[in-house]
């Protein structure tokens, strides 16, 4: 069953729980998923303060909760109260567009000369810092900090970022910056309860997956478990060769590259498709130089994206399904896939408050 | 309706009579339809992709719908349209309406639906009357079941002899800063002092704790709420406090679809 529940933002404590009547959420790795809800403020029991105080944008955050574990939780954007049908729509956003406010300095604490840096830490431990610092400072204080699950430490290695002062790089900009370099991981804030009820996100970073639970599913049955399969494949952003611009301008910009010298045969050549991506906040080569592979390997071929549904209410319920987890499909004699096994990695959800769920996935297949 | 004059149904002080008589409003035969009936269901139709029929997926009970007609009987043509003026009194807004079929007493929750009629026949003294109820809430309420008000880590002995999913209401007295209640299949915890001048009532229906009529913002921490399906006796539902005294009360009716 799905239920839903307002909490306070900053301390993940349970405000109310609140009735829906229509809504839908998205969830999405490394990117911001968002939604919209609309309570049933009739028999509720609450005054106008009482809801004017709930529905307060950024400082509540709506959980959408299978079996009363989230599923969904969105930091409140704005709400609509409708007179007629007497409910209140809110819009939300997950907590990463938190980061997109945030800078590694505060007002009152800048100095233009300053820069926040980090080194010797692996590409998942930079990300830890930089979430640290973005949203569980120890000098955070009221206001700043949210309440996550993120590691005491930060795993050590040969990577680095640096944020100069100047430059007013976000946090988010920060970290989808080291997602984007080759072996990048991925990161998700998964939203869980912990203790007594208190809404916490998990800080997942991947290796460069995030890892999960696999369920199989058998495809080729009377009732398969997932329907409305899709796959589809986009060549929009396809590269055979990529210029990343870093830092400076005219003769002294820097500039890295990596490419093919020789095009691949498959099935028929493809023509030379050149690019470049900017990477401003970058002055090293070898590191500019990175992007690019990074890039190429993103987008050598073209991305196939899968989509397919299944009912909350089977077997694997919404609340055992994670961003990460891993999907098998078996198929047998199937008209299309004929027989093979296929490894999806699970990067998105989409659900409304009834039963089907639409997973979003990557085959992991020579990813 | 034939045979005995019953009270069949109840709404606010006007009675609709089974049988027969001379003054009042009278159910005919087969004027009352949707109480003894079980609501319409509804379900999420998901086709197979590639195989017969559907997917095998829950189904609920849409609101229910009850309608009522047959006849009122007056001396006067002023009797007449003061039984007409009632029957447009008690149908406004949410009511509790009574029922008394078949040898069970029970009750609904409903407003009125679609367009209720009064037409007069004879004039003077006989008119036809059709409504219909909504009950947005399908269930049908019976005899409150008898429970013993409990201290704490006292558990409860919880059973009802309806045929429906029960949810019960907890009545919290006592003095303690903070607290617990466990039920067969979740535990609320409640973060908001008891004192005996602010009682707490908490709907498992609606999962919202009530203090004095209002609704705190932040009392429930965590905790989704319970029923009790039939035929089956509960032996967990206690309150634990986190320190002081309290006794639990559990409201509950026998509960029908």
């Amino acid at each position: 069953m799905w239920t839903y529940f307002i909490h306070e933002t900053t301390t993940g404590i349970r405000r109310q729980q609140v009735k829906v009547t229509g809504g839908s959420f998205s969830t999405r790795m490394s990117d911001i998923g968002s939604g919209e809800h609309e309570l049933v403020v009739a028999d509720s029991g609450l005054n106008r303060a009482q809801w004017l105080e709930l529905v307060h944008p950024w400082a509540n955050t709506l959980v959408q909760c299978w079996n009363g574990r989230p599923v969904y939780a969105g930091l409140l954007q704005g709400y609509k109260v409708n007179r007629k049908t007497r409910t209140i729509s809110v819009r939300h956003k997950e907590l990463r567009l938190l980061l997109n406010r945030r800078f590694p300095f505060r007002v009152g604490t800048r100095l233009q000369e300053g820069h926040w840096i980090v080194r010797d830490k692996s590409l998942r431990g930079v990300i830890t810092e930089l979430v640290r610092v973005g949203l569980a400072r120890p000098d955070g204080g009221d206001g700043w900090n949210v309440p996550l699950g993120i590691p005491a430490g930060s795993e050590a290695g040969n990577s680095g970022t640096t944020l100069f002062n100047w430059d007013f790089t976000t946090i988010e900009n920060g970290i989808a910056e080291v997602e984007d370099r080759d072996g990048g991981p991925d990161v998700h804030f998964d939203p869980r309860y912990v203790g007594a009820g208190q809404l916490e996100w998990e800080l997942k970073i991947g290796n460069p997956r995030i890892g999960g639970l696999q369920f199989d599913y058998v495809m080729n049955v009377a009732e398969p478990r997932l329907f409305d399969v899709t796959s589809e494949a986009d060549g929009t952003e396809m590269l055979t060769g990529v210029f990343t611009i870093g830092k400076g301008s005219e003769k002294d910009m820097r500039v890295g590259e990596a490419g093919l010298v020789q095009l691949p045969v498959r099935p028929k050549p493809i023509p030379f498709l050149d690019s470049s991506r900017p990477y401003k906040e970058v002055k090293d080569i070898p590191e500019l130089n990175g992007h690019g592979i990074a890039e190429l390997k993103r987008h050598g071929a073209p991305t196939v994206q899968w989509e397919m549904k299944t009912l909350t209410t089977g077997d694997v319920g919404a609340d055992q399904l994670r961003l990460g987890s891993r999907i098998r499909q078996r198929y047998e004699g199937d008209w299309w896939e004929g027989t093979r096994t296929i490894d999806h990695y699970l990067i998105g959800m989409r659900g409304t408050h009834e039963f089907p769920l639409v997973l979003e996935t990557q085959e992991l297949e020579g990813l | 309706m034939s045979g005995n004059r019953d009270d069949v149904l109840r709404i606010g002080h006007l009675v609709f009579w089974g049988g027969e008589g001379s003054d009042g409003f009278f159910i005919d035969a087969e004027g009352f339809e949707g109480w003894s009936d079980a609501p319409n269901t509804r379900t999420e139709e998901v086709n197979l992709d590639d195989g017969d029929g559907s997917y095998d997926s829950t189904e609920f009970y849409e609101p229910r719908i009850i309608t009522v007609s047959g006849l009122c009987i007056a001396g006067s043509a002023e009797r007449l349209e003061h039984w007409r003026n009632q029957l447009f009194t008690v149908l406004q807004g949410r009511k509790q309406i009574f029922g008394n079929y078949q040898g069970a007493r029970q009750f609904v929750y409903g407003r009125r639906f679609g367009q209720p009629k009064f037409q007069t026949i004879v004039p003077g003294s006989l008119a036809r009357y059709q409504f219909q109820i909504r009950c947005a809430n399908p269930r049908k309420y019976g005899e409150r079941v008898p429970t013993t008000v409990t201290g704490p880590n006292q558990s409860q002995s919880i059973y009802h002899r309806g045929n429906f999913n029960a949810y019960p209401t907890l009545i919290v007295r006592g003095t303690m800063p903070s607290y617990r209640i466990e039920g067969p299949n979740s535990t609320w915890q409640i973060a908001r002092a008891v004192t005996p001048s602010t009682p707490h009532t908490i709907d498992n229906f609606s999962g919202v704790l009530y203090e004095n009529g209002q609704v705190p913002l932040s009392s429930i921490t965590s905790g989704v709420g319970w029923s009790f399906p039939p035929g089956r006796i509960f032996e967990t539902h206690r309150l634990i406090p986190d320190s002081g005294s309290g006794t639990l009360e559990t409201v509950l009716y026998d509960t029908f679809i």
